[in-house]
């Protein structure tokens, strides 16, 4: 096949696109790798030198983090009052984004995105790609944005989900997070905390011995895939899975973050809760709901940690699996009948204008909580001098994510939707909840209500794709693209 | 025998769509029907006759492997911790999908991290499980290997395998120590495909490719026990014992008398009926049901034991067993009669149903969160009894209206809303009608006489029969749902699936038509599958 044979962007599928995208990426990687090799320095550092330089193309260094919360929010206590750049959090009913208020200088609301293929939860396995595939599709191979910022820039994305599913499996309701097959979040913070800072224990004499023999056995492991791999030649679909294989082991060569800028692992006392209250538990103890806020804030406040060091500068929360129906009567005896039915979908006297205003509260309730966590626990910690950029603020260099796959619960909606004919909802509208908190290292043009859809000023307009928004935030974090999930065009008023 | 699909095309409209993808044609040879492309595999096909399917390499499930690793490795039990996460669901709602199991980039760091935690717990007691430690030479590697390798791989290791494994033993040792360089070759072993893959490749034979009796012994021992072979049936293997259909369901059922095979059993319930998922849903005009949710789940799982493991029961028993196995706490709930200890067996009182679809699990799982709910408890027998595709739900799905104690009953309610509407009625009058059965059952699956002093209406019908098959309550509906050939073809179908981890056809026909009529029960025909070619042969 010549480079003219290969399918165009338009034709391709969403497999091709996968690979087209991961060989970009390695094509990338291997010419800085290689120039790296040039320089004389030895292969470690080589591999170094290719992440910091990618984690900082912008000029400074920049941080992402993901905060999925399910189940769309209350419009009459979640819109902003005012546009532009002239907006309030915190005068609309029970003010869930409230506790932003402080930071709005650095937050951009987004409002008139849809994504398409999708119409319920299950709407969740397409929200963060942008996938070409049938509703309810969960086997076809996609990367979600988390991952696919954290694959271009070659870092590992910390993973991380607070009962992001069920006890016995992961199913379609619980696959918010793709990289290439469905990721399940680490629920364990204690596992995640060792991981991440588990390079910043002192180093011992046998360090070295013990990186010549992991490579030793990663190679082992390679030669024994590929020999396989020959034996079963004649059949393509276990051929295929090898491929997966070999290709996830080397991935194992890869470190996870960028310099890491902390000289010891941080003290975080939500973590220590967890191992206090989780000891002697087992497993399962973290997909019981009832530990579900214990398990949150540490997950928020590692996250936060792993981003300040620079140890993972690409994270993720699955707060949630998109149908959990966890009590949230430890606020408010209000929110205790159930997140997912009980509160979200109560769609009691809804279409006849008479929407059940008290249980809306309660869920305002429940997701108001979910945005004062991630404030007090990760947005504060991150509100600090960068220690690998002390002119600036962590926060400044990052772009926090805060999303929800559907616009008011009660409606489902994927997209923008008119609440003009409820009395009780007026002047409200639906929309997908889409949130900015940071600057990205400067690249972010931020204090910003951006309204792609105005329903009262331009009821004729149509929603843009929230892809575009994917691939601003991705170009925002410094990847070398100008096509994400389909789409080609940025939110410029956003972008620097 | 034709069989319904529907699907939703579009928000608010949906076409009913009744051809069959699949069935067999009157000459026995089977059929795909021509306008059906994209078609997923139909549990419910029947086949004249067994086939054999391709050759597969199946990942361990994550349950699978730490299965493995704590039986290969008793004497470390409890000084590992596994980083493995769960594995995704099928539609059918099984973990062990043979397409959906890769070893993708996160996987692999679950098992290297998994594999390094073992790794070190072995070298934390190696005096244990090495005699011959204090020696710490090469020869004592070797019989860790021979042991530990054999376990692992579920063969014994070809001579070249060895060498390359000592080989790195003799790397890792000179660097550290005896202990530590038995460990990293433990890492290595777990990391290895033959210990990662149920390898069912087989060698040429004729036409085909005859599975090893190594293949055979550990596709034996992960079907019916879920973990790996012991050394008992390796040897077994070794000695060429395993060439029979006889000598391989008489294995079979030796590993379903185990506890881990009863775990087996009981997992293809937990997931064809889902009925696990009661311990995370609510009921707001329940105050008790959260302390109850979970003994539901065992009451469920009681049942099982006792009507389908213990007593051999099939299809019609399994859906129309008149006994329960609550707690004390449950019993009262219900208002049963109270078991002698918790969860021991109970008649379940005249009318209140019958059968594991009368289960609290079952009913209260698919139960709204205040009120009962003839739709969702339609839909799972329509998707899971009947397999008809799974549906999806449009976007502006406009609300039921809310109950009024005392002055409408749920069904008056859902059927006002459903039969409004050419638009819903279109696909719920394709399960509404089934799940009216249920209405006699609150949303916490408790038996009512009437609902609020009104009169409970529980007749109904399953749509697209010929003749027509009405019933009036659960009972009826139970009875009715055991005599059907859809049910018992669909029910055969998802067993079909979990035991070959594949929805491929017709792999496993021979004893199938028994099971449907009820000649045998689940555990026979469960065992019987390994009797089928495609058990220890491949295309």
């Amino acid at each position: 096949m010549n480079c003219e044979q290969f399918p165009t962007v338009q034709n391709r599928s969403p497999m091709v696109d996968l690979f087209f995208a991961t060989r970009q990426k390695r094509i990338f990687s291997r010419r800085l790798f290689f120039k790296a090799l040039g320089l004389g320095l030895s292969v470690p550092l080589a591999g170094h030198l290719v992440r910091t330089a990618t984690a900082q193309a912008g000029g400074r260094p920049t941080r992402f983090l993901l905060y999925f919360v399910p189940h769309g929010m209350p419009m009459e206590h979640y819109a902003p009052v005012g546009t532009g750049s002239d907006f309030t959090l915190t005068e609309s009913g029970l003010s869930i984004y409230g506790a932003l208020e402080p930071y709005k200088p650095l937050v951009n609301i987004y409002e008139g995105f849809h994504y398409a293929k999708a119409t319920t939860h299950e709407g969740v396995l397409n929200f963060l790609s942008g996938a070409d595939v049938a509703e309810g599709d969960d086997t076809t191979p996609r990367t979600t944005l988390e991952h696919y910022i954290g694959n271009e820039l070659g870092m590992r994305t910390l993973a991380l989900g607070a009962v992001a599913h069920r006890e016995w499996g992961l199913d379609a309701n619980a696959k918010a997070m793709w990289d290439g097959e469905a990721v399940v979040p680490q629920k364990n913070p204690l596992v995640a905390y060792d991981e991440v800072f588990s390079g910043l224990q002192p180093t011992a004499p046998e360090a070295t011995a013990d990186s010549e023999l992991r490579d030793a056995l990663l190679t082992l492991t390679e030669e024994d895939i590929t020999a396989l791999s020959t034996e079963v030649s004649a059949f393509s679909s276990e051929q295929s899975k090898l491929q997966t294989h070999l290709e996830s082991i080397q991935a194992l060569r890869d470190g996870g973050g960028g310099e890491i800028s902390c000289t010891e692992a941080p003290a975080l006392d939500a973590v220590e809760a967890v191992r206090t209250a989780s000891q002697g538990q087992g497993d399962a103890w973290f997909l019981k709901e009832e530990n579900f806020p214990t398990i949150l804030a540490a997950q928020l406040q590692l996250a936060a940690a792993a981003m300040v060091c620079n140890a993972r500068p690409v994270t993720a929360i699955q707060s949630l699996y998109t149908t959990a129906e966890l009590s949230f009567g430890f606020i408010d005896p209000i929110a205790s009948e159930g997140h997912h039915n009980g509160l979200s979908h109560d769609f009691s006297g809804f279409s006849s204008g008479e929407p059940n205003m008290n249980l809306r509260e309660g869920f305002a309730t429940a997701q108001k909580w979910f945005i004062d966590q991630l404030v007090s626990q990760a947005l504060s910690r991150l509100d600090v001098p960068d220690p690998a950029d002390p002119d600036h603020t962590v926060l400044e260099n990052s772009i926090v994510l805060i999303c929800s796959e559907i616009g008011d619960g009660a409606l489902h909606a994927n997209g923008t939707v008119d609440l003009n004919s409820s009395d009780y909802l007026r002047p409200y509208h639906s929309y997908l909840p889409l949130f900015t908190v940071g600057g990205g290292g400067g690249s972010l043009i931020t204090g910003q209500r951006l309204n792609y859809h105005d329903l009262e000023a331009d009821p004729g307009a149509s929603d843009r794709p929230a892809t575009e928004l994917w691939l601003t935030l991705a170009k925002a974090m410094g990847v070398q693209t100008n096509e994400f999930g389909g789409s080609t065009q940025i939110v410029k008023e956003a972008l620097v | 025998m034709k069989f319904h699909r529907l699907v939703f095309l579009s928000s608010s409209i949906c076409l009913g769509l009744t051809a069959s993808c699949v069935a067999p044609s009157p000459n026995g040879e089977d059929e795909t029907d021509p306008t059906c492309d994209d078609c997923q595999p139909d549990p419910t096909q029947l086949c004249s006759s067994s086939s054999i399917g391709s050759p597969r390499l199946k990942r361990l499930t994550a349950r699978e492997l730490n299965a493995t690793l704590t039986d290969v490795f008793p004497e470390a039990s409890g000084m590992w911790s596994s980083a493995l996460s769960a594995d995704p669901i099928s539609e059918l709602g099984f973990d062990n999908q043979t397409d959906l199991l890769v070893v993708g980039k996160q996987k692999a760091r679950e098992i290297d991290s998994t594999a390094k935690s073992v790794a070190q717990a072995v070298a934390g007691m190696i005096d244990t499980l090495l005699p011959c430690a204090s020696a710490a030479d090469r020869a004592c590697a070797e019989q860790f290997l021979d042991l530990y390798g054999r376990r692992l791989f579920r063969r014994p290791l070809t001579g070249e395998e060895k060498e390359k494994y000592l080989a790195f033993f003799d790397q890792a040792s000179s660097k550290t120590d005896f202990a530590q360089g038995i460990s990293w070759m433990t890492h290595a072993l777990i990391h290895a495909t033959p210990t990662l893959y149920r390898r069912e490749i087989g060698e040429p034979e004729g036409a085909g490719r005859k599975l090893t009796q190594f293949e055979i012994a550990t596709a034996l021992a992960y079907t019916f026990a879920g973990t790996t072979p012991g050394d008992g049936l390796l040897d077994l293997a070794e000695q060429g014992a395993l060439n029979t259909p006889e000598a391989l369901v008489d294995v079979a059922k030796q590993l379903l008398a185990t506890p881990q095979g009863q775990e087996q059993m009981q997992r293809f319930f937990e997931g064809s009926l889902e009925f696990s998922r009661v311990t995370t849903v609510t009921k707001t005009n329940v105050p008790q049901f959260e302390g109850l949710r979970e003994q539901m789940r065992e009451e469920t799982r009681a049942f099982i034991r006792s009507v389908v493991l213990e007593n051999g029961g099939g299809l019609t028993e399994l859906l129309t067993a008149p006994t329960t196995y609550p707690s004390t706490e449950l019993a009262t709930f219900y208002g049963f009669p109270a078991p002698s200890s918790d969860y021991a067996e109970v008649a379940r009182p005249e009318g209140a149903g019958v059968g594991i679809l009368a289960q609290g699990s079952v009913l209260a799982t698919e139960g709204s969160v205040d009120s009962s709910s003839p739709t969702q408890r339609g839909l799972l027998v329509y998707e899971k009894l009947l397999c008809n595709e799974e549906l999806v739900v449009p976007a502006d799905v406009p609300e039921i209206p809310e109950p009024v104690e005392g002055e409408v009953t749920t069904r008056e309610r859902y059927e006002s809303l459903h039969a409004s509407s050419a638009g819903c009625a279109k696909c719920h009058s394709e399960f509404d009608p089934i799940g009216f059965a249920f209405e006699h059952f609150d949303e916490a699956g408790r038996y009512r006489a009437d609902e609020f002093g009104l009169t409970i209406d529980s007749s109904g019908e399953i749509p697209g029969q010929s003749p027509a098959v009405t019933f009036s309550g659960q009972e009826e509906l139970a009875q009715s749902l055991a005599e059907l050939p859809q049910v018992q073809a669909c029910v055969s179908g998802q067993l079909k699936a979990y035991v070959f981890g594949e929805l491929t056809a017709c792999l496993g026909e021979s004893r199938r038509e028994e099971f449907m009529d009820g000649t045998i029960g689940f555990l026979e025909y469960f065992a019987s599958l390994a009797a089928e070619p495609h058990f220890s042969e491949r295309k």
